[in-house]
């Protein structure tokens, strides 16, 4: 019976997740259509240049968006309360700030400014509490990622796919490393390190100007390092914000949580089926990411989510 | 009958011969002092022709959608009443309307913005930002009414003005970033003009 | 007293001066160029309002575009070559003016509104013994400065003549005022003095004067209103050779011995003074026969 309830759980964390990060993807489509409108209202502020300028769909676009803010205000004004990616966001008016972007400005010798220092509480609160619960929930390239081992786990009965395991230092390296290469050639280099932000770039340019930009390329590396090296390479790897957020979230109070008498000796299938390579069977949490794999798969429904073991 | 005539004949040309002298030499002068020459509304003809056939109405200025058209008077230059742009100000929003209303041609009618030979824009590479590289600008081409035609934005955001393309609305001069001199200037030419 | 024709040329007076400030008031484009909430609203009581803009001077009234005809002829003048908008700009002008005379100058002139307002400053002037001056100039002069302004434009290759015509000059003057207040960057000019002249001289040289003697366009008005249709017609029989008429005729003529000629821009406010309601309108191109002295010529005042 509790199985059973321990199963449904996981299952609903599975979908919740699932959704939460698609919501993101769709923000990030509309946050790449309201910063065109943004732009053209800035520059043109006028449907007749802004056909001349841009073409007839490009008017019809603007005028829309100017109708529809224009039922919650001045369109300028509340097309301006949202703007951004998951690097540096702004939803109704309130400022998101991504860990590596701050370390990004510190290492080029910039401080931080109020809205910069504001918009890190949420993310960091966020880390401390759940841990790296960005990476199942909000990132939108783990979509990507996720689709990908889902396709490994259907096709390994035909393949066999590699499982190669550098460990945590690689993205600790990248990290270092990205920072440097940002203090001597600028915050760009992240678009092609960070997969969420290269996400966010090929959504926002293939959107706005209808063009691939060059983090098209790093995206189709990560997803070819994840179905070639080994299953999430990317995120368990390679990402430096992830290993940033699950050092943050190391002590984080609430994680998946293991009902110990319940557990079954024998059974391991809840440290093979963590897509980073979290271990609930030991209590090990570190970068544990909520995402509800573990929950699911748990023949005794010994496993939930709630405050750790330890 | 004859005698009054004459008289009153000698005395009204001289009178409007001096007045003649006056307005013309008040119209040789640029419309704000220190610029090269006067930035005229679109479509118009070259400067002499442009003088002799504005009648001085004003309706170029009632119809300017942007509000960018100014009338001279007497402190300005350009020839009193006639109609002038201050591109640093405000520039020219291409709505052509003022080609539509003008009654006597010196405005001639203009249907595609791509017709407009109001000027051309110039870049002063010492003073723009993003060529010069003190700064991350952009400005000139995010208003630019023909984007990516006229202007185009290279390494770093700096602007290239395409000057085959460029009509010289000097929405880019308005929008430029810098105070007092911009770095982008529109400079009057009268392509075709007669 | 009450002429209804009288009432509404006053009214269409009223309606010219109050169009001259709020039709730049209604194009005045707000501040910051149009993009702000001002200048919407006032672009949209401008779109329904009426589609009218411009002034006396050259005016478009529901698609339709109007010109003074002497714009016109300073325009063609000075750059040697005919404009087809322009032309097409001229036919409802010209042709009211051939059929209906000079009536630019009593319906529409906002000068000339300006002038017959200082009629009751004369009245004032006259009651504080303080004669206004009574000068009697020669109607040809406008003529001559009509010819001569024309021969000065084609020759400086610059209009002149709208630099003399107070309709001009007073439309642009409130035109510029307006614009310059709402923008601050109202300068008075030399044209403000000049306007300022003319109704001195109104009130030092007599009733009209400018008008009658001076006005180039008002001397293009009479040229091209000379064969109207529509003239003072004087019934003999109910006439008391009273001489009211005489005395109310702004610009002097006598219509009591059917003299109004080429001048005449049919006000009516001799047929308004008339207590035998003896003059009225009629349809014909010649003022009756009448002996004596030719037409136009002036009479002195009683």
């Amino acid at each position: 019976m509790s199985d059973t309830i321990g199963r449904k759980r996981g299952v609903r964390l599975l979908i919740l997740s699932t959704l939460s990060r698609t919501a993101v993807l769709l923000l990030l489509c509309t946050l790449a259509l309201w910063t065109e409108y943004s732009n053209l209202k800035l520059g043109y502020n006028n449907p007749r240049l802004v056909e001349l300028s841009s073409g007839r769909m490009m008017r019809l676009f603007y005028e829309g968006s100017d109708a529809f803010f224009s039922l919650f205000g001045e369109p300028a004004q509340v097309a301006r309360e949202f703007g951004g990616m998951t690097w540096s966001i702004r939803l109704f008016g309130i400022p998101f700030t991504d860990p590596v972007a701050a370390l990004s400005l510190l290492a080029r010798g910039h401080g931080w400014t109020p809205p910069i220092a504001a918009g890190l509480i949420v993310p960091v609160a966020l880390a401390l509490l759940f841990g790296r619960v960005f990476c199942a929930w909000i990132c939108p390239a783990s979509l990507l990622f996720f689709t990908i081992s889902r396709m490994r786990s259907l096709l390994s009965r035909f393949f066999y796919f590699p499982d190669f395991s550098p460990g945590r230092s690689t993205a600790w390296g990248i990290l270092a490393g990205g920072l440097l290469a940002a203090a001597l050639y600028g915050h760009g280099v992240w678009t092609l390190l960070l997969p969420y932000f290269a996400m966010g770039q090929v959504l926002f340019q293939s959107i706005a100007f209808g063009t691939l930009p060059p983090p098209f390329f790093a995206l189709a590396v990560f997803a070819a390092a994840d179905l070639a090296l080994s299953r999430r390479f990317t995120c368990r790897h390679l990402c430096p914000t992830g290993v940033l957020l699950g050092f943050l979230g190391r002590k984080a109070p609430v994680t998946i949580r293991r009902d110990a008498p319940r557990c079954i000796a024998e059974c391991d299938s809840c440290t093979l089926v963590c897509p980073f390579q979290v271990n609930p069977k030991r209590d090990e949490t570190l970068d544990c990411s909520i995402c509800g794999e573990c929950v699911a798969i748990c023949p005794t429904g010994c496993l939930s989510v709630g405050r750790g073991a330890s | 009958m004859a005698a009054r005539s004459a008289a009153s004949g000698v005395l009204a040309l001289s009178g409007l011969s001096i007045l003649a002298l006056l307005i013309r030499s008040e119209a040789a002068g640029p419309a704000v002092p220190g610029e090269p020459a006067t930035l005229r509304p679109p479509g118009a003809l070259a400067e002499a022709g442009f003088l002799a056939a504005c009648i001085r109405c004003e309706r170029c200025r009632d119809a300017c959608e942007a509000g960018c058209i100014r009338i001279a008077r007497p402190p300005d230059g350009a020839g009193r009443g006639t109609p002038f742009i201050v591109a640093r100000e405000r520039g020219c929003t291409l709505c052509l309307e003022c080609t539509r209303v003008c009654p006597t041609g010196a405005l001639r009618r203009l249907e595609e913005v791509e017709d407009v030979a109001m000027g051309v824009a110039v870049i002063d590479e010492r003073t723009c930002v993003a060529i010069n590289r003190t700064g991350v600008c952009g400005a000139c081409h995010t208003v630019c009414p023909l984007r990516n035609r006229a202007i185009t934005l290279g390494l770093h955001n700096a602007p290239a003005i395409h000057d085959d393309k460029c009509v010289g609305c000097g929405l880019c001069e308005e929008a430029c970033i810098l105070d007092g001199t911009k770095a982008i200037r529109v400079f009057p030419r009268r392509k075709g003009a007669a | 007293m009450s002429d209804p024709l009288r009432t509404l040329r006053k009214g269409t007076q009223g309606a010219v001066a109050i169009f001259l400030v709020v039709g730049p008031l209604l194009a005045w484009h707000g501040p910051n160029g149009g993009s702000t909430r001002i200048s919407r609203v006032l672009s949209d009581t401008r779109e329904r309002v009426a589609s009218v803009h411009g002034d006396s001077w050259s005016a478009q009234i529901g698609g339709v575009s109007l010109l003074d005809p002497l714009a016109a002829a300073e325009g063609v003048v000075s750059q040697k070559a005919s404009f087809r908008p322009l032309l097409l700009a001229l036919v409802l002008p010209v042709a009211l003016t051939v059929l209906l005379g000079r009536v630019f100058c009593s319906w529409v002139c906002p000068a000339g509104f300006l002038f017959e307002s200082c009629d009751s400053l004369r009245r004032l002037l006259a009651k504080a013994s303080l004669v206004p001056g009574r000068v009697r100039l020669w109607r040809g002069h406008k003529y001559v400065l009509l010819v001569a302004g024309l021969a000065v434009t084609a020759l400086a290759g610059i209009p002149v003549l709208s630099h003399v015509y107070p309709p001009a000059l007073a439309a642009r003057e409130v035109h510029d005022t307006v614009f310059g207040l709402l923008d601050g960057r109202y300068a008075p000019t030399g044209a403000l003095l000049f306007l300022f002249g003319i109704v001195l001289f109104e009130l030092l040289a007599g009733r009209r004067a400018w008008c009658r003697s001076l006005c180039p366009g008002g001397a293009l008005y009479c040229l091209l209103g000379s064969g109207r249709l529509v003239r003072i017609r004087r019934e003999a029989k109910r006439c008391t050779d009273c001489a009211d008429c005489i005395v109310a005729c702004p610009i002097g003529l006598d219509p009591m011995h059917d003299r109004t000629g080429v001048e005449c821009d049919n006000c009516r406010e001799c047929v308004a003074s008339c207590p035998e309601d003896a003059l009225s309108f009629a349809l014909a191109r010649a003022d009756a026969p009448a002996a004596g002295t030719p037409s136009g010529q002036e009479r002195p005042a009683p």
